[in-house]
């Protein structure tokens, strides 16, 4: 879905993930592009089934500032978009033998897709020259153009963006992250071909960065989206595409009328599934559970078929899909059942926008919605692990269009506190030689447990006892875990228990009449730190974690606690609590790590690098026993 | 899933292209279905009737029955091929692997899950293409059979080489089943092309309780194999057709760790060439419908010697010779300038460090600017190389003779099949022979490679001529030393301050890495425009190449684009820096104050190398009440752990080469401090296989603690585990020790 969208991204990735095989080269200061246009024009095609084409012509140049070198240019296609054709310019002079390669985009999570590059690698001759690409490519469907992005991956130091729009198309633009970007527009009409032209000129932006757990190109770049709302054909027919969101429903909704599922073999094995449950709710979470268990997510983007759930029985029986797949299967069963289920088109929270802009670069994603006694809930199978009722933060408070037959219904799915995710850990220790030994048990829940599941599941079952123990030791053999008993780790409705006996080796350090105790074993978030000199965007954590910890010390007979002192830091986003109390014969460490809200702004970088630094600074804090 | 990933360099490769006709696809069509039911109706009992008692269900998966059928040509057999118009005349074979796997849990149904193949490839040559075929059926965990219609499920993209790809995604294919599948490639090519080498590993990371083999090969044909690790012969009979040779093994085990193994030497394994018609090369014949097992070493040492010969030859062609002359211009210059000449011993040594040069460091006005990190990790042909140089040597009056060695990773002596198997070395014969050998950017004269220490070598006289009365002695052999720990080693000199604050450690450090342990460091940390300088010098040559371009009109405006590039690596270099002590510390530097390349170790003759860094890192000192915990253990880094599954080891290993590393380290305790502990931190193993020792003494206002690890072989035999355990646990737990700085 919104493919456009997830093209740029992708874009991004891979010219950024060739580049640093030339290490020498720092396209920041080498390479820039001096001048850039790109012109698009809705014109009437012959072509029946596309009747409006949107041609697009696109010159990029580029300039050497300090040594010869070569950069890749690439651009997407896909089947509903075509490159006729791509010149190369050298110092201006038209080099018909370089000449580009097509091929099918691949990449690793998605299984096939339509979407192909034709790219090229372009020679920048000498300090000074310039070399150009020029490009002409048709859009054969206005709804699949949506968005015009400003910044490429080299600086620009020009930009114009132009959009020709004749009288009889209705298209609206809208400007989005201006804010900032030296950006100028001018509207024009064109008496002659009786058409709107708009042109946008930008100056001196600053090349796209990629950045590990950062927000979606759709926050951050300066960019037009096209809202391509009617037309009248040349033969007079008025052609309708996304006026208002109501259009955008109807378009998937009649996508959706084309499934085809077959109600017989989805209620058959609705009832397989629940056989022998009588209550309605264990019904429902069998139903997901086994979704989310026996389906594989396999990622498919083809053409209408990247719009358009795969038939139920087909999922079922190939026990693979994608999310459109997945959720229809889940309403498939769920209805045979003779519960309320629905589809519902969602953007996760990759996307900035919602359904108040009626464009397919809107959603990217598909779930299910069940109306059960008054209430609303959301069931999202690709997500594996999570239980019933809890949600995964890229879908939280999101905003999702349910199917409601010809109409439909707009609503969020809620938002969680971090308590979702809490995940707690308390130890009671002793001292026996320089080792801590005692008890430890472990809970998880929502996103931890999620976490804690996949990481688990993802080690080769020949070493799945390790696999717990070493996700729990952290691979530090020292810390000994023996007689683990978990709670059932097949199914995760429940939060997920672990209690094992622990013997912490050459934990206690000895000197003399003392010794010295380190009550922290995991110091999350302890590596933390932002490099505020390299990052340009702000900081998204996986979700918002929740750390519970205690350990609980016996003080030897004959010595006496010297206890450090605690860490409480509360900010808007984050908190973190670190406590050392002695209650009788007992030292007792608390931590409690909040993660509040899991998008860090930039801001914040300069306060959260302070207060990282002094929870590792607690972190190093110890314990001392001396002999009274 | 193999997915080809595709990257614009990658696309942008220059291919042949292929379209293939629908003629072909429809021949392709109706080949798969008859080639399914060939396959699903082999008369295998381990197929048709799995043996599912005794699952190791530990086991991420267990394959139940793999059988590799390989038939080549006979028109006879392979009508039913698509290419079965041209058999007549073209070599033609075909491999069908197939294996029926148990899926016990979600890693390796996630192995099975997808399939990615090409149904057409074009091979290099006239007419050669090949087909891959697969079937893919599924047994359920109630005894159900279904098969997988392959043709419509998958979904074909076109990749960068215009060939068609085809993806599989495998449908109903669940935790529990059992995969059945087969993968059939039909190749053809003419008759001078290269049949691959068969390969029967047997073996897998996942048990396999039984693995048969079946090869129809046609009369027209010749066959070598060889038996290796005590892999079991074939059996041999004859068809109508030509030979056919057959191999059962039950019960294979899963494969050992991956940690210090040798897979050619270590596990079960039998190659095998075929050819078309008769095979001759060197004292090998082999008749067409003929075979011969196991051939002998010398058979094999017989046509490495003619490929010996033939790469000097090679040398001495227009293009290659170019760069025998050019060597020989540099030398000429060099003792013009220095108004001598250079003794005779040193004339190898500036022979091979010239033909670095012009292989690695040379630049060009066309050349690609390429002055960063990557270019050290340039690499060149060896035996092209050590041609060359014979070539050169040859022209300057020494003679020199190529090595025949095996590398230790590869076939053993004994077990060869092919003069590929051995790899070339140059000795002069001089009275103090020079061993040349591998050709990187850091390698150094008269150093033999670790992967061929140990090795009995045969010396050869093809490129050497005849024995003349003044050479030394020919000996036939030579046993390639193995060098010692003290050769490769790492040393760390640590001086440490403390901060005021009690929170810094303040690093000045000086690293010295030597012998096998030496060009590592200098692929991440050296610059090309250093080592180029150098070497330029050393050489004698009159010009660098910047000088060239300053001084040529033409080429004026290059010298300052290779200054910015220049610029730009030095740059790069810090974050290089950063790196490596991070990887060392298994800590990230607060901030790296300063670094210093000492002495670049370009040569044999100054050969180690020697940087010095500074660095700040935190979280080192923990604080208890007014005193403070020093995590000195930690300053020696990540240590080589060895995991449980890992701890109970029954072959031998084969490790790099023998090695040291050493830590001197100095902290400076701060005024008012003691420091208590320093007695604990002394340890003492020392075995036959290595040894970690720590002395520690407190010395005024100095803690000395030095820290030695060594590895004391290349090779162990598997006897000698607990001892390498008792080392390598030793070093592990050093690294949590402590001392206290108390306050006074």
């Amino acid at each position: 879905m919104t493919q456009n969208l997830k093209y740029l991204f992708l874009y991004i990735c891979l010219l950024l993930c060739t580049l640093p095989a030339s290490a020498y080269d720092d396209p920041e200061k080498n390479v820039t592009i001096s001048s850039q246009e790109d012109r698009y024009e809705f014109v009437y095609s012959s072509d029946k089934d596309n009747p409006i084409n949107i041609k697009q012509e696109l010159k990029t140049t580029y300039v050497c500032n300090q040594f010869r070198t070569n950069v890749p240019f690439a651009v997407f296609y896909d089947d509903k978009s075509r490159i006729d054709e791509v010149r190369v310019y050298i110092n201006n002079d038209r080099r018909k033998d370089i000449q580009p390669k097509y091929a099918n985009y691949s990449v690793d999570d998605i299984f096939y897709s339509d979407a192909k590059i034709c790219g090229l690698m372009l020679d920048l001759v000498k300090k000074g020259t310039e070399s150009r690409v020029e490009l002409e490519k048709t859009i054969l469907d206005p709804r699949y153009f949506t968005a015009i992005y400003f910044p490429e991956i080299f600086p620009v130091t020009s930009k114009t963006v132009t959009i020709v729009i004749p009288r009889w198309m209705k298209a609206e633009i809208k400007e989005m992250n201006f804010n900032g970007a030296n950006i100028v527009k001018k509207a024009e009409y064109d008496s002659k071909h009786d058409a709107d032209i708009y042109t946008y000129t930008a100056t001196g932006l600053a090349a796209t960065q990629k950045e590990r757990q950062s927000p979606g190109p759709s926050y951050k770049y300066p960019h037009l989206l096209v809202l391509s709302q009617s037309a009248t054909a040349k033969t007079g027919e008025q052609l309708k595409y996304f006026n208002k969101t109501e259009d955008l429903y109807a378009w998937y909704h009649s996508l959706v009328n084309k499934i085809g599922d077959n109600e017989t073999t989805i209620k058959e094995k609705a009832q397989e599934i629940t056989k022998g449950l009588s209550a309605d709710t264990a019904k429902i979470m069998a139903i997901y559970h086994w979704v989310q268990d026996n389906i594989r997510y396999i990622a498919f983007e083809d053409g209408i078929a990247g719009f358009k759930p795969e038939a139920a029985q087909s999922v079922l029986q190939h026990k693979y899909g994608d999310c459109k797949g997945m959720a229809n299967l889940t309403r498939g069963l769920l209805k045979a059942l003779g519960f309320d289920a629905r589809l519902c088109w969602i953007g996760t929270d990759h996307i900035a926008y919602d359904y108040s802009i009626p464009s397919m670069a809107v959603d990217n994603h598909m779930i299910c919605a069940l109306n059960y006694k008054g209430k609303r809930y959301f069931l999202d199978a690709t997500e594996t692990y999570i239980g019933m009722n809890q949600y995964a933060q890229r879908i939280q408070g999101r905003q999702v269009m349910i199917e409601d037959g010809d109409s439909f219904i707009l609503d969020r799915v809620p938002t969680r506190t971090y308590t979702q995710n809490t995940e707690t850990e308390s130890r009671t220790l002793r001292i026996e030689g320089n080792a801590l030994v005692g008890k430890a048990r472990h809970q998880w829940d929502g996103e931890s447990k999620e976490f804690m599941l996949s990481q688990v599941n993802g080690i080769r079952k020949e070493k799945v006892s390790d696999a717990l123990v070493r996700y729990l030791n952290e691979t530090n053999d020292k810390y000994n875990i023996t007689n683990l008993v978990s709670s059932d780790m097949e199914t995760w409705n429940h939060p997920m228990d672990i209690n094992y006996d622990l013997r912490f080796q050459g934990a206690v350090a000895g000197f003399g009449d003392d010794m010295f105790i380190e009550m922290d074993f995991r110091k999350e978030f302890g590596s933390y730190s932002i490099d505020t000199a390299k990052r340009t965007s702000d900081m998204l954590f996986q979700y918002k974690h929740h750390v519970k910890h205690e350990t609980t010390l016996e003080i030897p007979t004959g010595y006496k606690a010297e206890l450090p002192e605690g860490l409480t830091i509360d900010r808007d986003g984050y908190a973190f609590h670190i406590s050392y109390k002695q209650a009788g014969a007992k030292v007792v460490y608390q931590k409690e790590i909040i993660i509040k809200n899991n998008w860090l702004e930039k801001s914040a970088f300069n306060q959260w690098n302070t207060d990282i630094q002094a929870l590792n600074k607690a972190y190093l804090e110890q314990v001392t026993l001396n002999k009274k | 899933m193999r997915v080809l990933h595709l990257t614009l360099l990658f696309l942008l490769l220059s291919v042949l292209t292929f379209a293939q006709k629908k003629k072909d696809l429809e021949k392709y069509n109706e080949r798969a279905i008859t080639a399914r039911t060939e396959v699903w109706g082999w008369n295998i009992k381990a197929f048709n009737q799995p043996d599912l008692t005794n699952i190791d269900t530990k086991q991420s998966a267990v394959v139940l029955a793999k059988h590799i059928d390989v038939k080549v040509s006979s028109s006879k057999k392979l009508k039913a091929s698509v290419f079965g118009f041209y058999v007549q005349r073209d070599i033609f074979y075909a491999t069908t692997v197939r294996e029926m796997v148990k899926i016990n849990d979600k890693v390796a149904l996630e192995e099975y899950s997808q399939f990615s193949f090409k149904k057409f490839r074009q091979l290099n040559g006239f007419r050669a293409k090949a087909t891959t075929i697969i079937g893919v059926r599924i047994i359920k965990a109630d005894g159900t059979r279904k098969e997988v219609k392959v043709d419509e499920e998958m979904v074909t993209e076109q990749d960068e080489n215009k060939q068609q790809k085809s993806k599989l995604a495998i449908p109903d294919l669940q935790v529990g089943d059992i995969i059945d599948y087969f993968v059939l490639v039909e190749e053809m090519k003419d008759a001078s092309g290269a049949i691959d080498q068969q390969i029967f590993v047997l073996g897998d990371d996942k048990p396999i309780k039984q693995l048969s083999v079946h090869c129809e090969i046609s009369d027209k044909y010749s066959i070598r194999y060889t038996t290796a690790n005590g892999a079991p012969d074939f059996k041999i009979t004859k068809d109508d057709d030509g030979n056919v040779f057959d191999l059962l093994v039950r019960n294979i085990p899963a494969l050992p760790t991956q940690l210090w193994m040798s897979p050619y030497r270590q596990v079960a394994n039998i190659r095998m060439n075929v050819n078309y018609g008769k095979y001759v090369y060197g004292d090998i014949e082999v008749p067409a419908g003929s075979y011969r097992r196991n051939p002998l070493d010398g058979e094999i040492v017989s046509g490495a010697r003619l490929g010996a010969l033939g790469n000097y030859r090679y040398a001495g062609t227009p293009g290659p010779v170019s760069y025998v002359d050019g060597v020989r211009d540099m030398i000429k210059t060099y003792q013009r300038d220095r108004g001598s000449k250079l003794p005779k011993d040193s004339i190898p040594y500036y022979v091979f460090y010239a033909m670095r040069y012009m292989a690695f460091f040379r630049v060009f006005p066309d050349s690609k600017i390429n002055v960063g990190l990557s270019r050290n990790l340039s690499d060149s042909d060896n035996r092209l190389f050590i041609s060359l140089v014979a070539r050169t040597l040859h022209e300057l009056d020494i003679r020199s003779d190529v090595v025949l060695v095996t590398n230790k990773y590869g076939p053993a002596d004994g077990e060869l099949l092919e003069p590929g198997d051995f790899e070339y070395v140059l000795k002069t014969r001089t009275d103090k022979p020079v061993y040349i050998t591998s050709a990187s950017v850091f390698s150094h004269c008269n150093i033999f490679s670790t992967a061929h220490e140990g090795q009995n070598a045969i010396v050869t006289n093809e490129v050497g001529g005849a024995q003349k009365k003044d050479d030394p002695p020919f000996a036939t052999r030579v046993k390639i030393p193995f060098s010692t720990a003290d050769q490769n080693s790492h040393l760390e000199k640590i001086d440490i301050s403390l901060d005021n604050k009690m929170e810094q450690l303040l690093v000045d450090r000086t690293t010295t890495l030597r012998g096998a342990l030496r060009a590592d460091g200098q692929k991440d940390l050296l610059l090309f425009e250093d080592y180029y300088e150098e070497e330029r010098q050393a050489l004698g040559i009159r010009e660098s190449f910047m000088e060239k371009f300053a001084d040529s009109r033409r080429n004026k405006a290059l010298a300052e684009e290779y200054t910015n590039a220049f610029a730009q690596a030095r740059k790069d270099q810090k974050d290089a820096f950063n790196s490596e002590v991070k990887s060392q510390f298994d800590a990230t530097p607060k901030e790296l104050t300063s670094y210093r390349i000492k002495n670049m170790g370009m040569r044999h003759t100054n050969p180690d190398f020697v940087y010095d860094t500074k660095f700040i890192l935190e979280g080192f000192l923990k604080k208890a009440g007014n005193n403070y915990i020093f995590d000195v253990g930690r300053l020696i880094g990540g240590q080589l752990t060895i995991k449980q599954e890992q701890r109970d080891r029954k072959v031998d290993m084969y490790e790099p080469f023998a090695r040291s590393f050493e830590h001197d380290i100095v902290v400076h305790i701060p005024a008012g401090y003691k420091v208590e502990g320093a007695e604990k931190l002394v340890r003492n193993v020392d075995n036959a296989c290595g040894s970690f020792i720590v002395s520690s003494t407190v010395e005024g206002d100095k803690l000395h603690v030095t820290v030695k690890k060594i590895y004391k072989h290349a090779f162990e035999k598997a006897e000698s585990w607990a001892s390498m355990l008792e080392v390598i646990d030793a070093a592990v737990d050093f690294v949590g020790q402590k001392v206290l700085l108390k306050k006074a």
